[in-house]
């Protein structure tokens, strides 16, 4: 053993052999998600105590061989063969299809590594009266072989101790394939595998989960059912993102409601505690309050992959999604991007085509996410009355369907369009291993939710933040001297004292910065039925889209930002200045409406599409595609309907 | 199915060859080789064998990928890729 006082091991293994549980169950919470250098493929690094010696724990993207057919397997390769020569590396093998992962075993052993065999799914094995002979695989493969349940906690011990007693060997020599076929070169190696493995399982058992999961897709896969099922369980969905999470939602809104009055009463009044209310805690709440529904979505994502029935979903939807450019695997962005974007561009990383995970980044964002529900719900109010019908069906519902169906058509040609544009030589496959079906281990779908929301509130937080305080600046302040003229203004008026308020408010905005903004943009958006007014929502919109809302609430000067009723009013009885006609006309309302849908309105989504695609160039094509799409087909719906 | 065997038979000079996409559901045969070095890396790794059994366990609802099974290992692949998956006759 090294002298040293910590220890580095590195996790390998194939997927679905149960290697986030081992590491989970040897790091706890003590976990860290980062990227590998130059390469969008999450690398989990975490520690733990044993002995008195510290070990850090590195979990490698899952990978059948260290031939490197994807990225992943890539950045496996790579990081195997710089580790150091004191590292030891675990391989975690299925032990239900040891065959098979034994593969992958060998080729770590012929780059001359220190090499644990963590033989996982033990109970599995068990179940189906298979039999393996432990010492003697030991033997046979000179390296420590440890059994355990992952899952269950079962022999984590055993693999501690394998780590801190083991002993270093001398570098062997290693007599490495040396073919110049790498085909023969692997038979090879499955040949000398099958040698070692007939003498070591003793019984072959029969594979009950096996079997089990073949009747499980017979209906799962089935050309009716199949589909059905898949749309059942996306309604089921739907119903808990929109109405589950809304009474949490609603728990944080109040809460920040609170909070607000609270920290605007305690702190002494003055610029400090407006930037602090109504910049950085306004700014805060925006996000927050997105965090029940990416918990719930991450929730069924993760269950749904972790059983098993994500990759038959990819399998049935794959033919369609082809067609457009993108893959089976990109239905989990799509379903995603119904909450929000942002975890959905991250998802997209399990897509190993370099266009097709490109193409889904780019196209997720046109599909309506969470944070339009409020924007919709608000405008359409103002065109529909909430008792109207069509036929059996409220008129309003049907509308926002129609958004949601506009924003996914929209996202299905754009993908299309981008297919025939997009240049790319890398071959697209589809080659996906279906796993058993088994029960979702529900400490895995805890991390998952965990590390997703931290994700999301951190990186995504720190640029809302940072645009909220932007725009709080560019709200309350004015060139000149042109606040204490409206404040003079207003001296000696009539109104009742709130009446007042209201009016300097909305009279200061039109002074301000974002006022001027506004102005200025009037000339751009007149032709879509737009006042400067909604000019300046649609800057503010870009720190979030439900920005909207308060934007609309401050520039009709109504007090209270959750009285939707009153903006409603307020907004409907709002004239065009030069004209004195209504301003939100049913065109101007589905102009606006349109323009929502389609339009590039997320800096945070921005953010993440730089991250992920490592160039500046996507998010600004991103930005003026569908900046451009929502321009046009507002004129147009303006046009038609004016 | 007849017809294109034969048709495959003539333009290959009287030996029959023989592709993973001509077999149906439920039906296997053994692989006799790869035509695409990644491909068949990728198979080898995830568990299929040259000269081990094959079996088309599924085909999806839109004739296009399949579920292909070899012993316990079930994976789903493309048709154009089971074209390039040479059996033995």
């Amino acid at each position: 053993m090294s002298k040293s006082d910590t220890q580095n091991i590195v996790l390998i293994g194939n997927p679905n052999t149960g290697k986030s549980s081992l590491f989970n169950a040897l790091t706890g919470l003590n976990q860290k998600i980062g990227n590998f250098p130059g390469v969008t493929v999450d690398k989990k690094t975490g520690s733990y105590t044993f002995e008195k010696k510290a070990i850090n724990v590195v979990d490698l993207p899952g990978t059948y061989s260290l031939n490197p057919n994807s990225q992943d397997e890539r950045v496996a390769k790579d990081y195997l063969e710089n580790t150091s020569k004191d590292d030891i590396i675990i391989v975690v093998a299925d032990a239900t299809n040891l065959k098979r992962n034994l593969l992958l075993f060998s080729e770590v052993v012929e780059l001359g590594k220190q090499v644990i065999l963590v033989l996982n799914m033990m109970d599995l094995l068990q179940k189906n009266k298979q039999e393996i002979d432990i010492k003697k695989l030991s033997k046979k493969l000179d390296c420590p072989v440890i059994p355990v349940n992952a899952r269950l906690d079962k022999g984590i011990e055993n693999v501690k101790k394998a780590i801190s007693s083991y002993q270093q060997k001398e570098k062997k020599e290693i007599n490495a394939q040396t073919s110049s076929n790498r085909i023969d070169e692997a038979m090879k190696r499955i040949n000398d595998i099958d040698r070692i493995t007939e003498d070591c399982i003793t019984k072959e058992g029969e594979n009950k989960s096996y079997l089990f999961t073949k009747k499980v897709d017979n209906i799962v896969t089935h050309k009716v059912y199949g589909y059905l099922i898949f749309l059942a369980l996306l309604f089921f969905i739907f119903q808990a993102i929109f109405s589950w999470a809304s009474y949490p939602m609603d728990l944080i809104d109040n809460g920040f409601v609170l909070l607000c009055d609270f920290v605007s009463k305690a702190l002494p009044e003055g610029v400090l505690n407006d930037l602090i209310v109504n910049g950085i805690l306004a700014g805060l709440g925006g996000i927050v309050i997105f965090v029940p529904q990416i918990a719930i979505l991450f929730a069924f994502i993760t269950i749904l992959e972790d059983t098993g029935y994500m990759s038959r979903v990819s399998f049935l939807m794959d033919r369609i999604l082809r067609q457009f450019g993108l893959n089976g695997k990109s239905i989990i962005p799509i379903i995603s991007s119904t909450a929000c974007a942002i975890p959905a561009i991250m998802g997209a990383r399990t897509i190993s085509n370099y266009k097709e995970r490109l193409i889904t980044i780019m196209v997720a964002p046109l599909i309506s996410c969470s944070a339009r529900i409020p924007v919709y719900t608000i405008l359409i109010a103002l065109i529909v009355s909430e008792d109207e019908t069509y036929g059996i069906f409220n008129l309003q519902g049907l509308l926002v369907m129609g958004l949601y169906l506009l924003g996914f058509v929209a996202a299905i040609l754009s993908a299309w369009i981008m297919k025939l544009i997009i240049k790319s030589k890398e071959k697209s496959t589809f080659t996906l291993e279906m796993p058993i079906y088994r029960a979702p281990r529900w400490k895995n779908v805890g991390y998952e939710i965990f590390s997703k929301v931290k994700i999301f509130l951190f990186d995504a937080g720190k640029i809302i933040i940072a645009i909220s305080i932007i725009l709080w600046v560019l709200c309350s302040y004015a060139p000149g001297n042109r606040f204490e003229e409206i404040n003079k203004k207003y001296a000696s008026t009539t109104y009742s004292e709130s009446e007042t308020e209201a009016l300097i408010a909305a009279d200061k905005l039109e002074a301000s910065y974002a006022g001027i903004i506004g102005k200025t943009m009037e000339p751009a958006i007149k032709p879509l039925g737009f006042d400067w007014k909604i000019g300046i929502s649609l800057v503010t919109s870009f720190a979030a889209r439900e920005v909207f809302v308060g934007t609309m609430a401050t520039l009709y000067s109504v007090g209270d930002a959750d009285n939707t009723k009153s903006i409603k009013e307020k907004m409907m009885s709002a004239k065009n200045r030069e004209t004195g006609e209504k301003l939100y006309t049913t065109a101007t309302t589905l102009s606006l409406l349109i323009f929502y849908v389609f339009a590039m309105q997320c800096m945070a989504t921005l953010a993440v599409v730089y991250r992920e695609t490592n160039s500046i160039k996507w998010p600004i094509i991103q930005v003026v595609y569908m900046g451009a799409l929502a321009y046009l087909s507002s004129l147009l719906v303006y046009t038609i309907f004016s | 199915m007849q017809e294109k065997t034969s048709a495959i038979l003539v333009q290959n000079g009287g030996t029959i060859k023989m592709t993973l996409d001509q077999l149906k559901e439920n039906e296997s045969g053994n692989i006799k080789q790869i035509n695409d070095e990644d491909l068949a890396i990728q198979l080898l790794s995830m568990g299929f064998t040259l000269g081990g059994e094959v079996k088309i366990e599924r085909i999806a609802p839109l004739k296009d990928p399949i579920l292909i099974t070899s012993g316990t290992n079930y994976i789903s692949i493309r048709n154009s890729d089971a074209k390039k998956i040479e059996l033995i006759v």
